[in-house]
């Protein structure tokens, strides 16, 4: 491992350190018993989601960069990271109601999709655009169409895929607000530690929340090790 | 005629291209300036702009409505394309897309050693492409300056691959001694306008060498 992703592992694994000691010195370092069946809750949720979310992604992604009818699009499909997520549930709300999917895994995975598809364009657009224009030219000028071409894309970026796997999977696990409008219930973490601190306050949650700064920590090391990585891309 | 541009105007952010009439059966270098609308003229004719008007003609039918990928023509663009296969690998998968064998054409062009390999040089990578491409059975070859980041013995070994290529080439390039060593003719292209074709004496006649190099000193930069 080279000195500066050495440096850049210590880096961050000290800022969570510290980011933690103050929970950990004031209200101690166990769990609630219920929450690691939340964990487990939330994970399979955005497991599911994150593998609708990279194929979605790829397409989306390659189409916004080498269409340029398409790259209006863009504006549309991030402007979900603009909106607070609550407003987003309130949008998806209708749908969800009328289809009586409220309180339902297919709501919590309809809502993970939505707040964590823009990462997974924007890592795999940027991806492409890396690449830049001329693989697809020659691929097309060869005579080579639509999902074939995807097909050497994805071969030219598996990190930027599993980046983009990794970015999307935390996101999804990490959503509130859109779960407050559309889905409290299977719980997710968001939703449990949220409950749980109306009840009681800090003290129930805080080992809870150091939990997560743990979860935190590991997508930061992965991406640092991915990013710090030699790169296909 | 095998490639054969007519009234072609392409329009593209404010720059216009104008080419009353090309045709290429041989080796033919476009020469031009930067700027001047080489690269622009290569991807129109491989269907990625279009054109505004005029027509392209590839063995007397016009294929200015066709989407690239039915294009009979070999396109090879600026940066060197680098698939991610090994060697063999791709050129397999072109032998397959095209129903061909690779083998004869790449022993042909003196590339057999290039098959095994499994990092490229750059120069390499341009070898290889060329002789992917040629597995399309192109009726021409578009190549967008091939050498722009080759160093001069890498260079040469591509200029010697495409002048042994049995296919008409359009080769776009602003050096003149890349237009010298490969050309049959050379078209030159000022600020959009296609001023005239020239053959080129130069390998027969070292007159030739100073009347190109005085003819390319005139065009003005776009």
């Amino acid at each position: 491992m080279d000195r500066t992703l050495s440096a850049a592992l210590m880096v961050s694994i000290s800022y969570f350190t510290l980011l933690a000691l103050p929970g950990i010195m004031l209200y101690g370092p166990l769990p609630p018993p219920r929450f690691l069946e939340t964990i487990v809750s939330t994970a399979t949720h955005s497991t599911l989601s994150t593998l609708l979310v990279i194929p979605t992604s790829l397409i989306l992604g390659y189409t916004l960069t080498f269409r340029t009818e398409a790259r209006y699009l863009t504006t549309l499909i991030l402007s979900t990271t603009a909106i607070p997520h609550t407003a987003i549930g309130v949008l998806l709300s209708p749908i969800i109601f009328n289809l009586q999917l409220t309180d339902t895994s297919a709501a919590i995975i309809l809502g993970m999709f939505i707040v964590s598809t823009p990462i997974g364009v924007g890592v795999l657009r940027a991806s492409f655009a890396a690449q830049g224009v001329e693989m697809e030219e020659y691929l097309r000028g060869m005579g080579v169409r639509g999902f074939r071409i995807l097909w050497f894309y994805l071969r030219a970026s598996p990190t930027s895929v599993l980046l983009a796997a990794l970015l999307s999977w935390f996101r999804a696990f990490s959503e509130l607000g859109v779960f407050l409008i559309i889905a409290q219930r299977p719980q997710t973490v968001g939703i449990y530690i949220f409950e749980e601190f109306l009840k009681t306050g800090p003290t129930a949650v805080i080992s809870a929340s150091l939990i997560l700064l743990g979860v935190a920590l590991v997508l930061t090391l992965a991406t640092v090790v991915l990013e710090g990585g030699p790169r296909s891309s | 005629m095998v490639l054969e541009v007519r009234d072609l105007v392409v329009s593209k952010g404010g720059f216009r291209l104008e080419i009353k009439y090309l045709q290429v059966t041989r080796k033919t270098v476009l020469l031009g300036r930067n700027g001047a609308g080489k690269s622009t003229l290569l991807r129109c004719l491989m269907g990625f702009i279009r054109q505004v008007s005029g027509l392209i003609l590839v063995e007397g039918r016009d294929i200015s409505q066709l989407p690239p990928e039915e294009r009979p023509l070999g396109y090879i663009p600026q940066r060197v394309v680098k698939l991610p296969l090994a060697p063999k690998q791709q050129l397999e998968f072109f032998s397959r897309l095209h129903c061909g064998d690779y083998r004869p054409l790449v022993s042909k062009l003196g590339l057999s050693s290039l098959v095994d390999k499994k990092n490229l040089s750059l120069g390499e990578a341009q070898l290889l492409t060329i002789a992917t491409t040629l597995l399309k059975n192109p009726s021409a070859l578009l190549m967008d300056e091939p050498c722009a980041n080759l160093d001069w013995p890498t260079k040469r070994l591509v200029l010697e691959t495409v002048r042994n290529i049995d296919v008409p080439v359009l080769y776009v390039t602003h050096d003149p001694l890349e237009a010298l060593m490969i050309a049959d003719e050379v078209a030159l292209l000022e600020n959009g306008i296609l001023k005239e074709v020239y053959p080129n004496n130069a390998r027969e006649d070292m007159s030739g060498v100073f009347e190109l190099y005085d003819l390319y000193k005139r065009l003005k930069p776009s």
